[in-house]
């Protein structure tokens, strides 16, 4: 199944959940914000596209990196946000990286997660595709059985596609 | 005074005898109340409708049981056409649209859990009602897994994305999608798919009027599947004998029996 917004296209793996959105901004301004670059800001920021894939359903109301989700995932599930930022990331040294990233079993700890849950990990790269700077936040169900989830990850992280916005 | 006692002793052993059976009685109404789906206790916080293959084998050799041959009131049975006609079709993952604007694919193929999903709207008055369930808690477990409630309107373009906003729950999916309308070949509302784990096998669909009329159907469905599974045939072939006249027709080839087989007219 093919699923395509915000200039992402994702064939979403058998039995997964996929969403693409980007988050409302605000209608006022902020009174402090710098003109400069491409006129008034909103309050809020300014919101961008991001794609969370998942093995397990998704809930309603969650976080950008997840949060809501990944305390529901059983052992056997993965977890893919993709989260991009503003223009003004693009070319500084953090996402340097170009391509869409792969990640070995070592690279999953529970440290590395937003907010460590037992037995779980993640891993978190920044990079840019087409000219849009990304962070992927990856989560697998259980660190013990991390090096056959990293394989299902990464299968996963090769059915995105990322056009130019 | 040695009479009284005796008279009080009858007598105590009289109602004795009258409360178990009062208790007994009360016991079997609550027995075939919760086989028919119904729990009288609301407060027990546990909104589980357990579904029960074990039906298949319930006919109407005994008083109060359920003849799962036949629809109950106000059940709809599927009756769209598929490839196979033995078979209820193939499962599709869905996609579409949240309330929230997110573009949205629901994976139901090959899913580690049962999914049930409800074709509902926000006008019709007999949604309300399975609207208010699912936005209770109230869930499903089908085999001791879980069945995920994936809940699909019409799209934004048929139905308002802030009507859908205020019925949708936290407790299950809510999709707007025409897409699944169409690859469901669902023309009313509220009709119901339920699709097996692991696969895309589609254990029941049909229309319900009432939660104890989509019980019975899910119910029905899964008792089928049992006994399909035992005898080699499927639910529609149980429900309505579709391929019953190819099947016996195969089997009297097989065995070189002709239309002008002797056998078929001896008197």
């Amino acid at each position: 199944m093919i699923l395509r917004a915000h200039s992402f296209v994702v064939d979403v793996p058998r039995g997964w959940d996929a969403r693409i959105f980007r988050r409302a901004e605000s209608e006022v301004t902020s009174p402090s914000a710098s003109t400069d670059v491409a006129g008034l800001v909103p309050q809020s920021g300014v919101t961008t596209p991001i794609l969370h894939l998942g093995s397990f359903p998704l809930p309603n109301g969650r976080g950008d990196y997840g949060s809501g989700a990944v305390g529901l995932m059983r052992p056997s599930d993965v977890f893919i946000a993709l989260v991009q930022f503003g223009p003004e990331s693009m070319g500084t040294p953090l996402f340097q990286r170009r391509g869409m990233p792969t990640f070995r079993s070592a690279d999953l700890s529970e440290a590395a997660m937003q907010r460590p849950i037992v037995g779980m990990g993640g891993a978190q790269r920044f990079f840019n595709v087409s000219g849009r700077p990304f962070c992927c936040y990856a989560v697998v169900g259980s660190l013990v059985r991390r090096s056959s989830l990293v394989a299902s990850l990464n299968g996963a992280l090769g059915r995105i596609t990322v056009l130019s916005a | 005074m040695t009479a009284v006692v005796m008279i009080e002793a009858v007598v105590i052993l009289l109602l004795a005898v009258l409360v178990v059976g009062l208790l007994r009685s009360h016991a079997e109404i609550l027995r075939a109340l919760h086989d028919l789906g119904v729990n009288l206790d609301d407060d027990s916080g546990d909104q589980t409708f357990r579904l029960r293959p074990g039906l298949g084998h319930q006919t109407t050799d005994r008083p109060g049981s359920v003849d799962l041959r036949r629809s109950p009131s106000g059940v709809v049975e599927a009756q769209r056409p598929v490839d196979d006609p033995a078979l209820l079709g193939e499962a599709r993952d869905l996609s579409g649209e949240t309330p929230d604007g997110e573009a949205a694919a629901v994976g139901v193929v090959g899913a580690p859990h049962p999914t049930l999903i409800a074709f509902l709207s926000t006008g019709c008055v007999t949604c309300q009602d399975f609207w208010d369930a699912f936005a209770s808690g109230v869930t499903l477990d089908l085999d001791g897994r879980a069945v995920r409630i994936v809940v699909v309107t019409k799209g934004p373009q048929s139905e308002s994305p802030g009507g859908v906003a205020q019925l949708a729950g936290t407790a299950f999916t809510t999709l707007m999608s025409d897409t699944a309308y169409d690859d469901y070949g669902v023309s009313v509302s509220p009709y119901f798919v339920l699709i097996d784990a692991h696969g895309s096998s589609i254990l029941g669909e049909g229309a319900a009027s009432s939660w104890t009329q989509l019980a019975s159907l899910l119910d029905r469905a899964v008792a089928d599947r049992g006994a399909a599974l035992g005898a080699n045939r499927t639910r529609r072939e149980l429900l309505g004998g579709t391929a019953r006249g190819d099947r016996v027709d195969r089997a009297l080839d097989a065995a070189g029996i002709g239309p002008d087989h002797p056998s078929l007219h001896r008197r």
